[in-house]
C-alpha cells in the first residue's frame, strides 16, 4: 500500500472495507473509531491542503457526542471540495446527512464516508 | 436561512462553524445539568450506540452522568462515573469561553496543541490504555452479567422469548 498523489500532495492511504469500519469499531468498543477518525482527519487535510479538522477535534471527537457531530460537519463539509480536487464529481456535500445520521448511529456516518473517500484511490 | 442551507454553506464563514462549535459545547455543559433527574436515573436510556450494541462502556460512557453530577458538586460520584470528568469539565468550559470571545473579537486565539503528529498518537495510546483497563476493570467489578443482559445479541434472544 502507498500513498496516492494528488495535486502535489501527498495523500496517506487509509482505503477500508465500510463494514470494517463498522466490525472493527464495535469490536474495539470504540477505540477503533478513534483511531478512524485520526486518519481520516489526516487524509482530509492533505486533500483540501489545509487543516480544516485538527487533531484535537479528531481525537475528541470518538469521546464526547458533541464533537463527534461537529467532526462530521467539517468532513461532511469537505466531501465536495475533495470531490473537485480530485476531479469526482460523485463526491457531494453530506454533512446534514452525516449529523443526522451521527445523532442515531454514527458508525453509519463513518460508514458513508469511508466509501466516499474509498473513491479517492479508486 | 435554512438549517439545511446554514449547514452546507458556511463552510468559508468566520462565525458560523464557531457558532455551531459554541452551541455544542454549551450543549455539552447545560444538557446534564437541566436533566439531571433523567440523566442519573437508574435505569434510564442508554444513549451510547456502541454500548447498545456491545454491553460493554466506550470510552466516553459515564460522561454525561459524570458531568451531571459534577455541575452539582457531586465530585465522588462524579469521578465513579468518569475518571477524566473534571477535565473534560474544564476543558469545555475554557474552549466555551475562548470560542465566546472569538466570536465577540472577530479574532482566532484557540491553536492547536497537538502540531506533532508523535502527540496525536501518543494521545490516542493514552486513551487505549485507559479504554483497556476500563474493560478489564468492568469485567472485573462483576460486568459480566450486565454484559450477557445488555449486549445486542442478548436482547434479542430475549425479545424473541417474549415474543414465541
Amino acid at each position: 500500500m502507498s500513498d496516492t498523489n494528488t495535486g502535489g500532495q501527498r495523500i496517506p492511504y487509509f482505503k477500508n472495507d465500510p463494514f470494517i469500519v463498522l466490525l472493527l469499531g464495535f469490536v474495539t468498543c470504540g477505540l477503533y473509531l478513534i483511531y478512524w477518525n485520526i486518519k481520516m482527519a489526516e487524509v482530509i487535510n492533505a486533500v483540501v491542503e489545509k487543516q480544516v479538522i485538527t487533531p484535537p477535534v479528531a481525537i475528541f471527537s470518538g469521546c464526547c457526542f458533541p464533537v463527534n457531530l461537529y467532526f462530521y460537519y467539517l468532513v461532511g463539509q469537505n466531501l465536495e471540495v475533495i470531490g473537485r480536487k480530485v476531479g469526482n464529481p460523485t463526491l457531494q456535500d453530506q454533512s446534514v446527512l452525516l449529523i443526522v445520521l451521527g445523532f442515531v448511529a454514527p458508525m453509519v456516518s463513518a460508514m458513508i464516508v469511508q466509501g466516499e473517500i474509498n473513491k479517492l484511490y479508486n | 436561512m435554512r438549517l439545511t442551507s446554514f449547514i452546507t454553506e458556511s463552510r468559508d464563514s468566520f462565525y458560523w462553524p464557531r457558532l455551531l462549535a459554541f452551541g455544542l459545547l454549551a450543549c455539552t455543559l447545560l444538557l446534564p445539568l437541566l436533566a439531571f433527574d433523567w440523566v442519573t436515573a437508574p435505569g434510564s436510556l442508554v444513549l451510547c450506540p456502541l454500548r447498545a450494541v456491545t454491553g460493554i462502556p466506550c470510552p466516553s460512557c459515564g460522561l454525561t452522568r459524570a458531568l451531571a453530577h459534577l455541575e452539582r458538586g457531586h465530585w465522588a460520584a462524579a469521578v465513579r462515573f468518569h475518571p477524566f470528568a473534571p477535565m473534560v469539565f474544564l476543558l469545555v468550559l475554557a474552549l466555551a469561553v475562548m470560542l465566546a470571545f472569538e466570536l465577540a473579537t472577530h479574532r482566532t486565539i484557540i491553536g492547536n496543541p497537538l502540531r506533532e503528529r508523535r502527540d496525536v498518537w501518543l494521545v490516542f495510546a493514552g486513551l487505549a490504555v485507559f479504554q483497556v483497563a476500563r474493560t478489564a476493570i468492568f469485567f472485573l467489578d462483576g460486568g459480566w452479567s450486565a454484559f450477557w443482559r445488555e449486549n445486542l445479541v442478548a436482547r434479542l434472544l430475549a425479545l424473541a422469548r417474549t415474543v414465541f
